[in-house]
């Protein structure tokens, strides 16, 4: 809105106050997005929420107003520092106070580069955001990789020709960002922020971008990006600049890669080292195998050996009782052959015990014989003698024996004699 | 070669993992005869698994859109030969 809008005829019209504001506010918007340089004279937060400070030079001054949390690097900026502001003009309608409204503040210059640098070094280390109990073991091979790094960028094809150099069947997600300029931070951190909310996220992140001047690198070393690596879920590597640039980032990471190729180099062996593991690791398996075979054969051996003597005891034992049973047996059977030997011996003295008795008794009946036939009464018959019995057979011996008239019978050596006695 | 237990393609790290414990199990004699054979064989699919997973040449390389949008295969193996 022009003057020669609100009255063609070019009358100066009258305005109230807040129109008036609100007219010259929407000129200044029209302005756009300045760059304004200078020196920070008096820097202030408000309630915490809101950034004054003054800007000058050696003419002149302007009030910066910014919302605290749109400038991420707050924290790097003092008083005397010389710094460039991003923004736009502004009228503040209430007041009618001209200011410029600020959403980035960044150090200019060498000096003031140095000078941020190390006061939020000092702020992040005092903090505990370097501290190395807290960085993180990176797995050890990565499969599934985040690259946060610029397109078309040299960090980006040196990294991915190394890797790919070491090993193959790897998935890269390569986030682009800006790694420089007004809105590297803002993409820097919104590649953090995609990478940790998927729900499969990569196994590592890589933060990298070639070498510069600080200027260069500053996003790098921007409190706000700091911030993203150290709250990342997943493990970062920081590879940013050559070999002597060492931005906030690296301290921060879990670990630092001097080049974009170092961090490349640290992230995956290379085949070569992962087939020599490998057949080392076969080797050890196949040798430990056949030492346990070895070690459970001698065992076998070793049981077979003591089972062996084991049976062999016993069969001596068996052996042993076999022959003392044997012996005990054969021993029973002698003593019964002694004691048949022994009855028999003793049947045999008491047959012959008989025998002589027998014998004896015939030779007394012998003599007993020739005595009888000494004592035979035919014979003294013969010689004269007879025999005189009643008839009952009763020898008489003596006179008185007989009565008178007693048949008697005399017997004779030859015939008897039949009498009477008187 | 799938895992007995998931049915998924071991990654290199846990394929790699399990081979050194495979091992290391052998060396320090953790594992009776009765286990052993089987845990030789799965060291040996293992190796072989890592052997033939090394044979691959080619990276895949995903570019994420800005503004959180679908990730899409731009490019794999120029970038990615070996020497």
């Amino acid at each position: 809105m022009i003057l020669s809008d609100l009255n063609p005829n070019f009358e100066t019209p009258v305005l109230p106050v807040s129109a008036f504001n609100e007219l010259i506010g929407d000129h200044l918007a029209a302005l756009g997005e300045v760059i304004v340089e200078g020196e920070i004279s008096q820097l202030q937060i408000s309630q915490g929420r809101w950034l004054f400070l003054t800007l000058k030079d050696e003419n002149a001054s302007v009030s910066v107003f910014a919302p605290v949390f749109k400038i991420t690097s707050l924290n790097s900026l003092a008083e005397g520092m010389k710094v460039q502001v991003y923004g736009t003009a502004g009228l503040y309608a209430k007041t009618g106070r001209f200011s410029l409204t600020a959403y980035r503040i960044v150090p200019a210059g060498e000096g003031a580069l140095k000078q941020a640098y190390e006061r939020l070094k000092t702020k992040l280390l005092a903090e505990g955001l370097f501290d190395p109990a807290r960085k993180r073991p990176l797995p050890r091979l990565p499969e599934r990789i985040g690259l946060i790094t610029g397109q078309d960028a040299r960090a980006y094809s040196d990294f991915i020709k190394i890797i790919g150099e070491r090993l193959g069947g790897l998935e890269i997600s390569f986030f682009p960002v800006s790694v420089q300029g007004k809105d590297s931070v803002s993409s820097i951190i919104e590649a953090f922020n995609y990478f940790n909310q998927l729900k499969n996220p990569p196994e590592v992140l890589v933060l990298t971008r070639g070498g510069g001047s600080l200027e260069d690198l500053l996003s790098f070393n921007d409190e706000a990006v700091a911030r993203a690596v150290f709250s990342s879920k997943i493990p970062v590597i920081s590879a940013i600049g050559h070999e002597e640039d060492v931005a906030l980032t690296d301290f921060v990471a879990d670990l630092r890669a001097s080049t974009p190729s170092n961090a490349a180099e640290l992230l995956v062996p290379t085949r070569q080292e992962l087939l020599a593991k490998i057949s080392h690791l076969e080797a050890t398996l196949d040798s430990s195998l056949m030492a346990e075979l070895k070690d459970q054969q001698s065992l076998v051996n070793h049981y077979g050996e003591k089972l062996a003597g084991i049976l062999d005891l016993q069969q001596n034992r068996r052996e042993e009782l076999v022959k003392k049973l044997t012996r005990q047996i054969f021993g029973v059977e002698q003593k019964i052959q002694l004691k048949d030997r022994q009855q028999q011996l003793k049947v045999s003295q008491l047959t012959q015990q008989i025998s002589q008795k027998l014998l004896l008794t015939n030779q007394k009946l012998t003599n007993l014989e020739r005595l009888l036939g000494t004592l035979d009464y035919q014979k003294t018959l013969a010689r004269g003698f007879s025999i005189t019995r009643t008839k009952a057979g009763k020898i008489i011996t003596h006179k008185d024996q007989v009565n008178p008239g007693t048949n008697l019978i005399t017997t004779l050596a030859k015939g008897e004699i039949n009498s009477i006695s008187q | 070669m799938t895992n007995s237990k998931t049915d998924t393609k071991p990654t290199l790290n846990t394929a790699f993992t399990e081979l050194e414990q495979i091992v290391g199990q052998f060396e320090h004699d953790e594992i009776d005869l009765e286990h052993s054979l089987p845990k030789f064989k799965r060291g040996l699919e293992l190796a072989k698994f890592l052997k033939t997973r090394l044979n691959e040449l080619e990276n895949e390389i995903k570019l994420v859109k800005a503004q959180f949008g679908d990730e899409k295969i731009t490019s794999s193996l120029e970038d990615n030969e070996l020497e």
